[in-house]
């Protein structure tokens, strides 16, 4: 059974309109509070949810299309979020005349797009292979205080996903304030060790091409010092910016974008695990160990991070080629991502939302548990 | 001089070689014998598989992370240790070991040749959520 596509793919200018206009309300709400505010607000907290239910429909792709401009958007959002964050420090913690409720608007409304539309751009750019969009996206989570995210993602989620190894996926039953606890601090450590076996191995190579002559590579700063650095210049900056309070807003804002990294890294591996096969050795990343979402809007203004089985097996795709896998070959949440998110906030509902669509992707050779079954007969066969 | 004493050990032992050339599967009375009146509690691929209560008279009961119990039985085919459940008449086939007194199963049905490991058993009664508790 497959969900009829239709072929239209998303234009680019979608993207770009449901990503980029929260900023502008944003910027307008700094200036002049109010109405403006309220506008960012119900966009990042209500309008997202009410077009994806009201609406129904999948966005198609666009089959060997070339998106040149996808880049371009990326960029802008990148560079969007790291001027739009001092800015905010600014209007929440300094002499911005604004009131204290419009304060609190501004940081959820500001805090909200940083989590759910600039993350997934930068999370774009770290996977682009041009240095320099990868530094922009990397700036992106170190303004955020989380510069590890651009190592331990690529080279630890994208390796050991669906498997114990991987400390960002959520294993069944694990509510989501332990993950956060586990994957933040797993993710960091396990990214310092790949970045540092990598410069190891360069090195080596680097001194094995001394003899031999050619340019031999030897690695430049430790990017988790870079991370570190660039924090601390973030903070120094926070506290130009507005003094003490502007450092304690910076770093409430970090970690309520963080929280919503997590969240979703959270959401869309939650319980699901690569079988071990007689050799040792796991079975290959598929379709079936990432959770999906059809939902339209949120999918746009996400720049696709809903379609994340696509992701994982393509992970250099640029977000609009990217494809939502069938029904019955990839899970996928009947919520749209945002709202899963918040779902998982409250461990035991999630738990139980989720359950019978886990159950369909649990491995074969004994029942699945499926919610079919509370209504069926039950034959006591107890001694 | 060490590669040769190394071949002669490995001769010698030929568990050692390979451990899944040299396995054989445990037998109904054997697979019986080591799981009777035992809860045990599968992984797979270091993730949760589920737990299972193995009663007299070969069956079973089953259950994920405290859901529904749900009962079964198994018999033997061939070498294979063959269940059927109450909720899924299907049979699901699987080969088992025993890894120093722990029970390690292959699953031989579509898609089959991975495993599951135990990853804890005790003496108890499974807990189980909705209908059978209390039963």
């Amino acid at each position: 059974m497959t969900i009829a596509t239709p072929s239209h793919p998303m234009p680019l200018g979608a993207f770009a309109l449901a990503a980029l206009l929260p900023l502008p309300l944003i910027g307008l709400g700094v200036l002049w509070g109010g109405a403006w505010l309220w506008a960012a607000f119900l966009y990042m907290g209500v309008l997202t949810i009410l077009l994806d239910q009201l609406i129904p429909m999948t966005a198609g792709t666009g089959e060997g299309v070339e998106f040149p401009a996808a880049d371009l958007l990326l960029v802008c959002v990148a560079l969007g979020q790291l001027t739009a964050l001092p800015v905010v420090v600014w209007a929440i913690a300094g002499d911005s005349g604004l009131a204290g409720g419009e304060r609190v608007l501004l940081f959820f409304a500001a805090g909200f797009w940083f989590g759910q539309v600039a993350h997934p751009a930068a999370h774009e750019l770290i996977h682009r292979p041009r240095r320099e969009l990868f530094r922009l996206g990397a700036a992106v989570y170190v303004s955020l205080l989380f510069g590890q995210h651009a190592s331990a993602h690529r080279l630890v989620h994208h390796r050991h996903v669906a498997s114990a190894l991987d400390p960002n996926t959520a294993r069944a039953g694990e509510g989501y304030y332990r993950f956060a606890l586990r994957a933040w601090r797993g993710s960091f450590v396990e990214g310092f060790r790949s970045e540092t076996a990598r410069r190891a191995q360069a090195k080596a190579q680097a001194e094995s091409n001394v003899q031999s002559p050619g340019p031999g590579q030897a690695p430049g700063i430790h990017p988790y010092a870079a991370y570190l650095l660039g924090s601390l210049a973030a903070l120094v900056l926070a506290v130009v910016i507005a003094g003490w309070p502007g450092l304690l807003v910076w770093i409430a804002l970090a970690l309520h974008a963080q929280s919503q990294i997590l969240l979703s890294d959270y959401v869309q591996h939650y319980g699901l695990i690569r079988t071990r096969h007689a050799n040792g050795r796991l079975e290959p990343v598929g379709p079936s160990h990432s959770w999906n979402t059809a939902h339209w809007f949120s999918s746009a203004m996400m720049l696709n991070a809903s379609r994340h089985s696509d992701h994982h097996a393509n992970p250099a795709r640029p977000f609009p080629a990217l494809r939502l896998p069938p029904v019955d070959e990839a899970p996928r949440l009947p919520w749209p991502l945002p709202i899963a998110c918040a779902m998982a906030l409250v461990p035991s509902l999630w738990r139980r939302a989720i359950k019978p669509h886990l159950a369909r992707w649990r491995p074969p050779g004994r029942p699945r548990f499926d919610t079919g079954l509370r209504d069926q007969g039950h034959q006591d066969t107890a001694p | 001089m060490r590669p040769f004493l190394a071949a002669l050990f490995l001769a010698a032992s030929p568990a050692l070689i390979s451990p899944a050339m040299a396995e054989t599967p445990l037998t109904g009375p054997e697979f019986d014998a080591n799981t009777v009146g035992e809860t045990i509690t599968y992984d797979y691929g270091n993730g949760l598989f589920g737990t299972e209560e193995y009663l007299e008279g070969r069956r079973v009961r089953w259950a994920f992370d405290g859901d529904l119990c749900i009962y079964g039985v198994w018999y033997e085919q061939g070498d294979k240790i063959c269940f059927e459940y109450e909720t899924d008449p299907t049979p699901a086939c699987w080969l088992y070991f025993l890894d120093g007194g722990q029970i390690r199963g292959r699953y031989m049905g579509d898609g089959g040749g991975w495993e599951i490991t135990e990853s804890s058993r005790d003496g108890g009664p499974l807990p189980c959520a909705g209908p059978d508790v209390g039963a």
